[in-house]
């Protein structure tokens, strides 16, 4: 019933495996997500100078 | 904060003006505003989580994942794709927080650990901590009803009504803050802020306050919300009240007074 005393309770695992699994994949989500976001810029830029040269070429 | 208002209740038409088309450097409408704000105040909760997790060995990885979340709130920003801002805090802040902020709660209620930060002077651990809330399921219900019918009636007319507790479900505010007079080292009362998005400074003077006036540890701050909350007085007056967090309950804490008021958080 008595807890043992806390000198190292603070470095304990809080998380559990899953946990710490979900952790890894949603910090793995977040950059995908800054990555698709850049490439979505990227195609957009490609989109406007695709779109300014037909305009031109006309 | 008046035109938030109007622009929740439709009292403003500006969803006219607000069509940014195709990134056109047009200045940020009301509702992006709000998305922004809102945005910014994910980041300090998120901030907040990661430095609640500050001597676990999970520390390193919390915060990366606050400063991905920011490098993400500064692209889409500067991009001004604020809507995709919103929707991208919907979609993974918001749960990222819930679920890491329930884990450490459950984790903190099992295996409470004292406050290192506090400086009172408070024994060192000599006397076991007190488990207030029983989480054995198979203790007896401790409130009963009255045994004794013959204390219900006055005379023989009708029955005396039963007072009636409960805790409200109240929302926390985000924005408004709330003053507070602390001593400092010297004795002097020094006027404090605490709001949703203080600092993790400001929020452990406030807690500091709290203890020291309570005699209570391992309190967690939760924010503000507005309230109407009894005074001693017999006056009920109505204003933002601070909610704090404490072995597994919340309460709003009449800083006239220092009577506890037990409140559920209500849920969107």
């Amino acid at each position: 019933m008595t807890q043992p005393p806390s000198s190292d309770s603070s470095f304990k695992n809080i998380l559990t495996q899953e946990q710490e699994a979900l952790l890894d994949l949603y910090l793995q989500n977040l950059d995908n997500f800054f990555q698709n976001q850049k490439d979505a810029a990227k195609i957009q830029v490609e989109i406007e100078t695709l779109h300014l040269k037909k305009i031109l070429s006309a | 904060m008046m035109n938030f208002m109007r622009s929740l209740l439709g009292l403003k038409d500006e969803t006219a003006t607000r069509q940014v088309v195709g990134g056109a450097p047009v200045g940020f409408g009301l509702q992006e505003v709000e998305f922004i704000k809102s945005s910014n105040l994910r980041l300090s909760l998120l901030q907040d989580l990661a430095n609640r997790y500050g001597t676990t060995p999970h520390a390193g990885k919390l915060k990366q994942a606050y400063e991905k979340t920011k490098s993400i709130h500064s692209f889409l920003v500067t991009k001004k794709k604020v809507h995709a801002l919103e929707m991208f805090h919907l979609q993974h802040t918001d749960h990222f927080i819930a679920t890491f902020t329930i884990i450490l709660e459950t984790y903190l209620d099992h295996n409470p650990v004292p406050r290192q930060t506090s400086a009172s002077s408070a024994g060192q651990a000599s006397s076991p901590t007190p488990r207030r809330v029983a989480k054995a399921q198979d203790l007896p219900e401790m409130i009963k009803p009255l045994k004794t019918q013959g204390q219900f009636f006055h005379g023989t007319e009708s029955r005396a009504p039963v007072p009636r507790l409960y805790a409200p479900d109240i929302s926390i505010n985000t924005f408004e803050n709330i003053t507070f007079l602390h001593e400092n080292a010297e004795g002097q009362l020094v006027a404090h802020h605490v709001g949703a998005t203080s600092s993790p400074e400001e929020k452990d003077v406030f807690l500091q306050h709290i203890s020291s006036r309570l005699g209570l540890a391992q309190l967690t701050y939760v924010g503000n919300a507005h309230l109407t909350i009894p005074n001693s007085s017999g006056i009920t007056p109505t204003g933002m009240v601070p909610i704090i967090y404490w072995e597994g309950f919340r309460y709003a804490v009449n800083l006239n007074d220092y009577r506890l008021f037990p409140v559920g958080v209500f849920r969107k």
